[in-house]
């Protein structure tokens, strides 16, 4: 989705291989501050949780800080939802992953 | 200061703590209540409280802090000490609400709301006729795939989406690459829900 939604953005593309790696350029406006705050929400970092915030607000405003905040609390649901159920990965996933630099376990190949 | 986004954010944990006191499909509300509380207690990294089953105490704490690391042979396990398949279901929808309300809190910087106090009343014990084991580790109606990974309990389908259209987007909703909510467009939120997961160490 990530990649369907950027390509709508002229002139804007995608580094997926950051998302993994947590640094440089993603492609993303505000990207860097968006992936602050979601390290800080969703690992419960109560020591980088206060500048993630500020810094969210800053690039983001108070709403935009506030629904990233949430877009995190409903993909840790979903994630739950999907492995705990062992919900198969469409083979057609595989060449994003390898972008990404990860590979699929094995318990999860459909 | 309130906003109509945190008011709006409130009147969803008003309505998932309902959901959680009542009594569900296949667990009693002081056993819903019991499968949140164990589930917080380890994110905390606290004991047990040694109130629920064996297998549903696993089963909640590993959905709560490690779900990635559920194999099909631990359901089995589960299921061989008394967990159905269809109760654990619900269990995994109990689980992974609270997470949403508890990692949406904490970025919003709220505190916490503490547990519901249980609602008195039996478990329906309905189940959906065509619901059976396909592609995934337990009874869905249709392949396991997002949309259906809870079906197998009807009630903890509207709940996901209730949960999902308020953090994220409604059904609707999905199908707009374009939508903004609160001046985050859709790539961004992407971002978020990416990151999340590369975090959860999930794949989808």
């Amino acid at each position: 989705m990530l990649r369907a939604s950027i390509k709508r953005i002229e002139g804007a593309e995608l580094n997926c291989r950051t998302i993994t790696e947590g640094v440089g350029n993603c492609g993303v406006k505000n990207g860097d501050a968006i992936r602050a705050l979601i390290d800080a929400t969703v690992l419960g970092d109560h020591d980088e949780y206060p500048d993630a915030r500020v810094r969210a607000e800053l690039a983001l405003g108070r709403d935009g800080a506030d629904r990233i905040a949430m877009v995190a609390g409903n993909f840790s649901m979903m994630n739950r939802s999907l492995d705990a159920i062992g919900a198969p990965v469409g083979a057609g996933l595989n060449p994003l992953a390898a972008e990404m630099g990860v590979a699929v376990p094995a318990h999860l190949q459909s | 200061m309130t906003t109509a986004l945190l008011t709006e954010f409130d009147q969803l944990v008003d309505r998932e703590w309902q959901r959680l006191a009542s009594p569900g499909t296949w667990w009693s509300g002081v056993q819903r209540v019991a499968i949140a509380d164990e589930a917080r207690r380890a994110s905390r990294h606290l004991d047990t409280a040694g109130v629920l089953s064996d297998p549903a105490t696993e089963a909640a704490r590993r959905v709560a802090v490690e779900a990635a690391s559920i194999r099909a042979v631990d359901l089995e396990r589960w299921a061989d000490g008394g967990l159905d398949g269809f109760a654990y279901v619900e269990l995994v929808g109990i689980v992974s609400r609270l997470t949403a309300i508890d990692v949406a809190s904490f970025g919003l910087g709220i505190d916490e709301r503490p547990l519901p106090d249980p609602l008195p009343g039996e478990p329906t014990r309905d189940k959906p006729a065509d619901a059976e084991v396909t592609t995934g580790w337990v009874p869905t109606v249709g392949p396991a795939n997002a949309p259906a990974c809870m079906s197998a309990v009807p009630p903890e389908v509207d709940a996901m989406f209730d949960v999902h259209g308020v953090l994220y987007l409604s059904l609707e909703q999905m199908g707009d690459l374009d939508i903004e909510r609160d001046g985050i467009h859709r790539t961004q939120m992407e971002l978020a829900a990416g990151r999340t997961s590369w975090l959860n160490e999930c794949f989808y």
